[in-house]
């Protein structure tokens, strides 16, 4: 394989140049989010279906995520004027409501769900011994999905990123840097993006959003041996660093979902990592397409590789989930409501025929 | 053999019109040589090797950094792989569309392009109008194309299709089996087949079909099967039956 237009060795270079940034210049970061608060936030899902047609279904993400150092997932609630059950998928345990409705004529559900979370943030100067993965859990965050496979060009891709790179902090960043300096968040892709890693390499197009992005963290660390893991969620508040394109701009959330990523480090545990919204500075900050010694950026790259700011919803770290009840195909992964009528599934990206609003309320904890 | 190819598709980039036109026809002929003779590059007869040193002899043109860029430029490869599977796939209108045996009618079409790609690949997006003008500009008889939605819902592919109208069908691979049975890894990919739906050329990535000529696709066929016959090597056997056909479907 080639490399195309990108090159790799760009990554090792500017890994450098941060590495020999002057501690004095990294405390001027404008991201450096830190634990200690925790905050706790409300979110309403509201799903109307447009044209029913039929046996109506929907499943709805609710939050399953509960780490103990940076987010709770309490209980969910939901009205519907159909029938609804909290059912979980069985490898990954996401949590979603089914509901259901026979020949309605407005199905209707809204879905209450209370979080806590707060800024996460791991010191990479002070390795100790974190928590040993559990052998499933190697297992499951190291194999391929669907649309993240860890052979052929992936692992290809991840060999020549990870070189001769011994530990696996080393390897981890490398390919952190990789993903920084090789992609592109692209404004037109819908949604999040379908995060079809094979796709995109093989095309050499590797622009798109959060599931495009960092699921190419995730399949180029697990294809070089690392644990690394998708985890899909949705903004709920302004970002308190002062960076626009991190945060929503309202109560309504509807369209701030995003994913993070994590990869296990067995000197630190796991670690959070977010390149996607390295690109996404890059892109919408002010005044628009920065380059990556804009102070901004570097503050950002700095800070998302190793820190996470508490102002996002973990929903799971699903893929390939069989929705029940559901006629159509496997479902890459859950972050936006689903719904399905005897016509087949919805777009969910769709306002035309399948409607839904998310709003985020902050509760005192 | 690699530098044959680093020189002669950067002109095939910049040099426009008629000098590409030709350079094209050199490519499909290689393309098509026997299969089962290794990588793209290395199954070019010595006779179409001595014919490229002079046309990039005289191209001398293309610049180093023309090469670099064009060697990513879109080419398209032989396959020397077997046949490919068979599939039934629904259309937007949920009419059955089979590729392949059970076969209910000899295919008249002389060339099938079996093209997979999604809504939300770019690439894809910007391919598709290349391709249908290639649709338009061929004999329906002569050339059949089937495009495949690979891993969408229905309505995602029909509010596309309503936007960017084609002129042949898009099936849709809901589940990917297909493209997983055709062992596509990226989008867009693009397999070119005969007319006994054997491939013999494809893509992984995308193409300017705006280069693709089909009567000049043929002719080099029948080269390739001259150039079969002149040699001791088996051609691969394939069932002559099998066909592209459409039935059921909403009344």
């Amino acid at each position: 394989m080639t490399f195309h237009r990108r090159d790799i060795l760009k990554a090792g270079a500017s890994m450098m140049a941060i590495a020999a940034m002057p501690r004095s210049a990294q405390a001027q970061a404008a991201f450096a989010p830190k634990p200690g608060a925790w905050r706790q936030f409300e979110i309403v899902t509201r799903l109307d279906i447009a044209r029913p047609e039929g046996k109506v279904q929907a499943w709805i993400p609710v939050p399953s995520v509960n780490e103990a150092d940076w987010f709770k997932s309490a209980v969910s609630n939901w009205t519907t004027n159909g029938a609804a059950s909290l059912k979980h998928d069985s490898k990954y345990k996401a949590g979603f409501v089914h509901a259901e409705w026979e020949g309605s004529q407005n199905p209707v559900i809204e879905v209450t769900s209370r979080i806590q979370t707060q800024d996460r943030s791991i010191d990479l100067d002070r390795p100790g011994k974190a928590a040993a993965l559990a052998d499933a859990d190697r297992k499951l965050y190291t194999e391929p999905t669907s649309l993240i496979p860890t052979g052929g060009i992936v692992k290809q891709t991840s060999d020549k990123i990870v070189g001769s790179a011994t530990t696996d902090m080393e390897k981890a960043r490398k390919i952190f840097d990789w993903v920084v300096e090789n992609s592109a968040r692209n404004a037109s892709t819908r949604g999040c993006g379908i995060g079809d890693i094979a796709a995109m390499l093989t095309s050499d197009n590797l622009t798109g959003k959060c599931a495009d992005l960092n699921a190419l963290y995730v399949g180029l660390a697990r294809a070089a041996g690392l644990p690394a893991r998708d985890v899909y969620g949705i903004r709920v508040a302004p970002s308190k660093f002062g960076y626009k394109s991190l945060g929503t701009g309202s109560a309504v959330i509807t369209k701030a979902q995003h994913c993070r990523a994590e990869v296990y480090l067995s000197e630190f545990g796991w670690v959070p990592v977010d390149p996607a919204d390295v690109r996404k500075v890059i892109l919408e900050e002010p005044p628009a397409n920065l380059t990556l010694d804009d102070p901004k950026v570097v503050a950002a790259r700095a800070g998302l590789f190793g820190s996470w700011e508490g102002n996002w919803l973990a929903y799971n770290f699903a893929h390939d989930i069989t929705l029940p009840g559901a006629k159509g195909p496997l479902l890459e992964f859950l972050m936006y409501p689903q719904a399905e009528t005897t016509a087949g599934r919805l777009d969910c990206l769709d306002p035309d025929t399948f409607k839904y609003t998310i709003v985020a309320k902050e509760l005192s904890v | 053999m690699k530098g044959f190819c680093a020189a002669v598709v950067p002109c095939q980039k910049h040099a426009l019109t008629q000098s590409a036109r030709q350079l094209q026809i050199v490519t499909v002929a290689q393309a098509v040589a026997p299969a089962g003779r290794g990588s793209h590059f290395s199954s070019i007869t010595s006779a179409i090797f001595g014919f490229s040193l002079a046309l990039c002899a005289g191209f001398a043109c293309c610049s180093l950094a023309a090469k670099a860029a064009a060697i990513e430029s879109a080419k398209l490869t032989v396959w020397t792989g077997g046949s490919k599977p068979a599939f039934v796939l629904d259309d937007l209108d949920k009419t059955k569309v089979s590729f392949g045996p059970p076969a209910l009618e000899t295919s008249s079409h002389e060339v099938v392009i079996v093209h997979f790609f999604a809504t939300w690949c770019e690439p894809c997006r910007e391919e598709l109008p290349a391709l249908r003008r290639l649709a338009e500009r061929t004999d329906s008889r002569r050339l059949r194309v089937l495009t495949i939605s690979v891993g969408e819902v229905d309505a995602r592919v029909r509010n596309f299709a309503d936007k960017f109208p084609m002129n042949f069908p898009i099936l849709l691979d809901r589940d990917r089996t297909v493209a997983r049975a055709w062992n596509v890894s990226g989008l867009p990919t693009t397999f070119v087949l005969d007319r006994d739906l054997r491939p013999r050329l494809f893509i992984e990535r995308d193409y300017d079909w705006d280069q693709f000529d089909v009567p000049d696709f043929l002719k080099s066929l029948g080269s390739a099967k001259q150039s079969d016959a002149q040699t001791t090597r088996s051609v691969p056997t394939f069932d002559t039956t099998t066909t592209i056909t459409t039935t059921g479907g909403k009344p």
